[in-house]
């Protein structure tokens, strides 16, 4: 007998289950402990902001931005995180349609915050002349939202190759480990840009 | 465990030979293990070469056979290669070739993410190397200081290939940490819980926790430094606010845990190889799991320690001085559970056994003169010397390359199916033993006499002439060493004597498959009551499981 | 990323399989080489290398690295990227592990057994903490007849030691040091307890160790041996303490604290040796 060609990449043989920790499949421990060390990367940036904060003589100071425009861009990656909970829920359920329409909602959702982040960004350096040289609060804040931008675009190739699997006709319910783990990277990003809006926006303004 | 059926002896029948192509594409994580160990290898040889021509140039004092910015460069890529490309790639690749066999598994947990980490720090490797032809190797240390580091100290792109080229393979590091972390959580063979995991796998989990927390840091700073270099971002410059204390703040704390994650798995090597040639239970198997849990622990609290002569005020001293003080207590309570695991023991003294006792020697002296360098008066004097070179060898070569030497000598057998040759490894470890301490054991006296590191021509008026000519010859009776080493592994690959499944007589369930283990590595995956789940195969009439 | 894969395998209800329970496997299924992983590590190197020379080589990096994420994710989406890889013929299986010639491999004569546990038997937890709680009120006395004696009222010890995290009472005048403090005494009693606590367990652990003179060594060197530590950082851990202490006094009842843990610990039956963790 050959129940291994039954066995899918991602099902769980029912052997290993007993150790997987209470439904932690390897999948899951691996995401956990990839968003683990990328709290720690974003928990050093955001020290050196706040080491740096306020140490400038001359220049543009955290006064220059525009919270009401960040909140729109936060509140819209926001919503894109409830959107793409119902699409890995979706298919995990096997609705692989709305599971379809979940991931293009967030991928659109997510359009729109690339925008409103580009338009804080032109008035930065083209009305308020903030660059990445121009001060430690220019070095210090295009380091930190850039790699949150680099986060974002990372889970937008993410998002691209759902659709790709999607449109290829390949989307079944077995790929939901997978997005699921797209879902837990997409809240991480998520919580970090409210964490940044928080302390950046809020807090420390 | 048995097969199924008893078989006859195993026919002289070696596994077909594999093309380069198989190797390259291959996602088995045997053969990513020992690509991970001969690339590490091949740094190892780059790396003891650039510390043989500064063995050279201070082989007495004002000689001229270097350049200073050669020595420079030199001293900055041994670190930097003994660091990233020899150390780390080696525990990992041990790592890879062991994990899975110890618990039963049949891979790891993302095999294609583990070609990835392989082929990281091979082409990282390869990419910090690519600077000597491009004008002159990365020259700041393997610390890398600012504002040594900014583009008006550091001309050139050298310090911009040491920062590309640790990040990159960083990544395949870290990726490697969460390979380990989901493969030792979830694909453990049925019983084997975690106070049945053999200490390996301990100190491997931990390991890899390591990884996951300091890299991220170290990847975020560089980012900064690259950013100041290329873009003219000013995260470490002082003339313009910036803080070059931040830099030493962020490396070390990175650079810290970096020594932890570098001798964690050779304390689990030897954890392995102790009890098989003892004929003994490791002693207090739960302390040195606890131990070790706490090492990583503290390991996150004493990056400072390394900051003390740059006077960062009286609290934060005292502070990490004592945390460093703190971590010689679980680290002394392995050394006691590694001598009780002797005590009484019916002591096999083969190679690999001799490699561990040379481990607790060497690593003890190490230890102490860590503890001396813990107190900050005693720092303060200390500081930048040969003292600190001497202390951190004895650690890391002393400690972590012995115990590698013990695994390569364990393991061997079970990678390729056939021993190492016994007179050749005792040659191997006197010489290397005789090599190492005559080589580092100087640098205590030459650096109290206060010789400074990094420096590439002393003083004759300093009196440190015969120390240093003492370890420059050292290290020609560590080549020979190294050189037998080479001749063992290459003649015993070709013609060592076969090894059977199982040479030791060992506990562990990497001894229960073939030597080399097929690609699936278990035709059954066995199912564990203890930690020594061959034991109680040998001994039905006296199993562990009886005692845990 | 990459998805889980896990081979198939036959779980086994025993320790040794029965031969012949008609359930071996032919093949196993493993994931099958590819070269996507390697095409993603060679463009990111690519962009690190476009980043030093020429830029342009950071873009078909991106460009490498992208066609190889895509390949990777092809390879693990369900059904692909996987080989069956069959079993070895049974000759070149491993050979069954035989039963050891000796029963119990014999250690040297009069040494302990290849199980060595050590010490064999021990103090429970609960004496040492028990003992430091008791040690902890024999001391606290001390310091309140301190205190009356001294002149200075019972409360002056306590508000001493809560200056550890008090920060206020280092410019306190002394007057108010000799005030009862509600929150004073609070953190005070915590501290102490605390602390008697762990001291008392540690003592539980250790004396068992001690071969010979265990009440001495708890009374009388371990106090001697911590009031010096104390002494040490008491300018850092307490600067009120240290500006105020009676050292005499301060080291009495430290002694009185060691001889009654000491004492109570040692006369606690001992228990054997728990065999470690049963996880």
């Amino acid at each position: 007998m050959n129940h291994a060609a039954a066995l899918s990449a991602h099902a769980e043989s029912p052997h290993h289950d007993q150790h997987a920790l209470g439904g932690w499949t390897p999948l899951k421990v691996g995401m956990a402990s990839f968003l683990f060390s990328e709290a720690a990367l974003f928990a050093t940036l955001i020290v050196a902001y706040l080491k740096f904060l306020g140490q400038d003589d001359g220049g543009p100071t955290p006064e220059v931005l525009n919270v009401g425009r960040e909140l729109v861009a936060v509140i819209l990656l926001l919503v894109s995180s409830i959107t793409v909970q119902f699409a890995s829920r979706d298919l995990a359920r096997g609705r692989c349609t709305s599971c379809t329409v979940g991931v293009i909602l967030t991928f659109i959702l997510t359009v729109g915050f690339l925008i409103v982040t580009g338009l804080e960004w032109r008035e930065l350096i083209a009305v308020d002349g903030l660059t990445i040289n121009r001060n430690l609060f220019g070095s210090s804040f295009y380091t930190l939202f850039g790699f949150h931008l680099g986060h974002v675009l990372a889970g937008c190739v993410m998002l691209l190759i759902m659709m790709g699997i999607a449109f290829s006709g390949s989307l079944n319910a077995r790929s939901s480990p997978g997005m699921e783990a797209i879902a837990w990277y997409w809240h991480f990003v998520n919580g970090v840009s409210v964490t940044l809006f928080l302390v950046v926006y809020v807090i420390t303004r | 465990m048995a097969t199924t059926v008893a078989v006859p002896e195993m026919t002289d029948k070696s596994p077909r030979r594999s093309s380069l192509l198989e190797w390259v594409t291959t996602v088995d994580h045997k053969r990513i293990g020992i690509m991970y160990l001969l690339a590490a290898l091949f740094f190892l040889v780059c790396a003891g070469t650039e510390a043989a021509l500064m063995r050279i140039q201070l082989w007495k004092a004002r000689f001229d056979f270097l350049e200073p910015d050669t020595f420079n460069q030199l001293f900055t890529m041994h670190g930097t290669t003994m660091v990233f490309f020899v150390g780390m790639p080696i525990l990992v690749g041990f790592g890879n070739f062991l994990v899975p066999l110890m618990i039963g598994a049949r891979d790891m947990a993302f095999p294609r993410m583990n070609a990835f980490g392989l082929w990281m720090f091979i082409l990282g490797g390869l990419l910090t190397y690519y600077s000597f032809l491009q004008g002159g190797a990365p020259d700041v240390g393997w610390f890398a200081y600012a504002p040594l580091t900014s583009a008006t100290f550091s001309r050139g792109m050298s310090t911009d290939y040491w920062i590309l080229g640790l990040m990159t393979s960083g990544l395949g590091t870290l990726s490697g940490g969460i390979n380990f972390i989901a493969t030792i959580l979830t694909m453990r063979a049925p019983g084997m819980t975690f106070g049945r995991m053999p200490l390996f796998i301990w100190m491997m989990l931990v390991d890899a926790v390591l990884i996951v927390i300091a890299f991220p840091p170290l990847t975020a700073a560089q980012t900064m430094l690259l950013l100041d270099r290329q873009l003219g971002a000013h995260f470490f410059d002082p003339q313009q606010g910036g803080s070059a204390v931040l830099w030493q703040h962020l490396f070390w704390f990175f650079g810290h845990p970096e020594v932890y994650i570098l001798i964690l798995p050779a304390f689990g090597m030897i954890s392995e190889i102790i009890p098989v040639f003892a004929r003994k239970v490791i002693f207090g198997y739960e302390s040195v799991a606890a131990a070790t849990v706490l090492i990583a622990f503290i390991a996150c609290g004493v990056w400072a320690h390394h900051m003390f002569a740059l006077g960062l005020s009286r609290t934060i001293d005292i502070f990490f001085s004592g945390s460093t003080f703190l971590i010689a207590i679980p680290t002394g309570i392995k050394m006691f559970n590694w001598i009780a695991t002797l005590y009484g023991g019916k002591i096999r003294f083969q190679t690999p056994m001799i490699f561990c006792l040379g481990f607790l020697a060497m690593f003890l002296i190490g230890g102490l003169s860590g503890v001396m360098l813990a107190a900050v008066p005693f720092d303060w004097q200390a500081s930048d010397t040969y003292f600190v070179v001497a202390h951190f060898h004895y650690v890391l070569f002393g400690g972590t390359l012995f115990g590698i030497f013990g695994g390569f000598y364990y393991w061997f057998p079970k990678m390729s199916g056939r021993l190492m040759n016994e007179t050749l490894g005792k040659w191997n470890f006197w010489l290397l033993m005789i090599g190492f301490n005559l080589t580092f054991f100087p640098m205590h006296i030459s650096g109290l006499m206060g010789m400074p590191r990094r420096i590439y021509t002393y003083d004759p008026e300093l009196g440190v002439d015969i120390w240093n000519q003492l370890s420059t010859i050292g290290v020609l009776v560590q080549a020979a060493a190294f050189i037998v080493f080479a001749v063992n592994l290459i003649g015993s690959l070709r013609s060592g004597e076969r090894s059977g499944d199982d040479p030791w007589d060992a506990w562990t369930l990497e001894w229960l498959t073939t030597s080399p283990p097929p690609a699936y590595n278990f035709e059954v995956i066995p199912a564990v009551r203890s930690r020594r789940p061959l034991w109680d195969l040998k001994h039905p009439e006296d199993p562990d499981w009886e005692h845990e | 990323m990459s998805t889980p894969h896990h081979a198939s395998d036959t779980p086994l209800d025993g320790h040794v399989p029965a031969p012949d329970d008609g359930h071996s496997i032919e093949t196993v299924e493993l994931p099958g080489p590819t070269a996507w992983p390697l095409v993603l590590s060679v463009g990111l190197i690519m962009v690190a290398f476009g980043i030093l020379t020429n830029i342009s080589f950071s873009f078909l990096g991106i460009i490498m690295a992208l066609v190889g994420i895509v390949g990777w994710v092809t390879e693990i989406l369900p059904g692909r990227g996987h080989i069956h890889e069959e079993l070895r013929p049974e000759e070149l299986r491993p050979k069954p592990v035989k039963r050891a010639d000796v029963d119990v491999i014999p250690m040297a004569p009069g040494m302990p057994g290849h199980r060595m546990h050590m010490p064999e038997k021990v103090h429970p937890y609960s004496a040492g903490a028990k003992a430091g709680l008791v040690g902890g009120v024999a001391m606290a006395v001390l310091a309140a007849i301190y205190g009356v004696v001294s002149g200075r009222g019972i409360w002056y010890p306590v508000n001493l030691l809560a200056g550890m995290v008090l920060e206020e009472a280092d410019t306190d005048p002394v007057a108010q040091l000799e005030q009862f403090h509600l929150l004073a005494l609070i953190l005070g009693l915590f501290i102490h307890a605390v602390g008697s606590l762990f001291v008392g367990l540690i003592y539980g652990i250790v004396l068992p160790m001690i071969p010979r003179g265990r009440v001495l060594f708890g009374g009388l060197v371990a106090p001697l041996f911590w009031s010096g530590c104390l002494w040490a950082s008491m300018d850092v851990l307490d600067p009120v303490l240290a500006q105020r202490v009676d050292w005499v006094w301060f080291i009495a009842s430290q002694f009185a604290y060691g001889i009654v843990v000491g004492i109570i610990v040692v006369r606690t039956e001992k228990i054997h040796t728990t065999r470690g963790w049963r996880a």
